[in-house]
């Protein structure tokens, strides 16, 4: 799918579009930092770059792949969420990343709920999972504030990471999961109310 | 600004069309990436990271604009090489490259006839001005070929500041004026 016919999507507080070139800079700062040090990182120029171009070309190849979030506000970059699943994944992953100044504020959860409705309603995916690293706690924390499960029996991409299998679609279209993400981000939305997790990501 | 696939060139030489490297050609592209051939461009690459090459081959033309072409024969969309312009981040300018895909199909001068095409689109649509082939010096192969195509040594030039790059050789091609 050539960038330019990504479908956009909306959330209360963000706007999900496709990884377009001026996006890069942010892009490049994470992963040139500490932060990245969970996803291969941090990355040297060149392979910062290729890793870039090879998100918009991986929605060429797959027809999905990861969307750059806005604030819906000033339009700036805040992060990326989406599906990755390159040669060397042994299933379809849903992956997030937030700028390191941007943490905290619930972004991850809000968009990644989003793309994994889009997902599943969409596209027809029965499921998915997040390759995460084990010392990643707040992607894990985040991972479960999605109803995920770690699944031991899941093939890994490499052994140095733990498979959380998200929730089927018919566990999502209603009840208590469903009720407890959106709460947690109308919390977000609204500043009169503070999260009861861990304000992480 | 993102570039539309349908909008990327298409060139002809005498014996090949080149069109920009897309999805149909992952499978050929990550087998090529995967041949002993490729140590002198980086390779050989496992099967996972030839995925990710080409993927960000394909995001390359969304960014840029430019990028690398693949090789066809005629009446046949089956790329068998590739050959372009690439700058990705560390590079200092733009480089062509190039490299033939079915080590049978070497020694046709396929490389040559894509190179001169693009390097005359590179001067000629794109206004370049200068261009350089980044080259490892055990590369006989490249080397003499960028000798053909009228390319001196510049030891002058930088090259990428890149883990792996070290005694990399440029090669400047002649001007548009000379070329």
């Amino acid at each position: 799918m050539p960038t330019s016919r990504i479908p956009v999507l909306d959330t209360r507080r963000l706007v999900l579009r496709g990884p377009e070139p001026d996006d890069y800079p942010n892009f490049k700062a994470t992963f040139a930092s500490y932060r990245s040090r969970f996803m291969g990182g941090p990355l040297n120029p060149y392979e910062t770059w290729m890793l870039y171009a090879a998100e918009i070309g991986h929605w060429e190849i797959r027809g999905y792949g990861m969307w750059m979030i806005h604030d819906r506000e000033t339009d700036k970059t805040l992060g990326m969420t989406g599906g990755w699943y390159p040669a060397g994944w042994p299933e379809r992953e849903i992956a997030w990343i937030i700028w390191p100044d941007e943490a905290g504020h619930g972004y991850a959860l809000e968009a990644t709920h989003a793309v994994r409705r889009y997902f599943y309603d969409d596209l027809g995916w029965e499921g998915a999972v997040s390759y995460i690293d084990p010392k990643n706690l707040d992607s894990i924390r985040l991972a479960e504030r999605l109803g995920c499960v770690k699944d031991k029996e899941a093939a890994t991409i490499d052994g140095n990471d733990a498979v959380y299998r998200h929730p089927a679609p018919e566990t999502l279209r209603s009840g208590q999961l469903l009720d407890g993400i959106e709460l947690e981000i109308s919390h977000y939305c609204d500043p009169l109310f503070k999260p009861k997790g861990m304000p992480v990501d | 600004m993102t570039l539309r696939h349908a909008d990327t060139p298409v060139l002809e030489t005498e014996r090949l069309r080149l069109r920009a490297f897309d999805a149909r050609d992952v499978a050929r592209g990550v087998n090529y990436l995967t041949q002993v051939r490729t140590v002198y461009m980086g390779g050989p690459y496992s099967r996972a990271a030839a995925w990710d090459h080409c993927a960000g081959l394909i995001g390359h033309w969304a960014i840029h604009g430019f990028g690398l072409f693949v090789l066809c024969l005629e009446g046949d969309d089956q790329a068998i090489g590739d050959c372009g312009l690439l700058m990705p981040g560390g590079y200092p300018e733009i480089e062509l490259g190039w490299g033939i895909w079915d080590p049978a199909l070497e020694g046709r001068g396929y490389a040559r006839e894509a190179a001169r095409a693009v390097r005359a689109h590179a001067y000629g649509t794109f206004g370049l001005s200068t261009l350089v082939s980044y080259i490892d010096p055990e590369n006989a192969r490249s080397i003499a070929l960028a000798e053909r195509l009228g390319c001196t040594l510049d030891a002058g030039a930088a090259i990428p500041d890149l883990p792996g790059w070290t005694g990399t050789i440029v090669y400047r091609h002649p001007a548009p004026e000379a070329a």
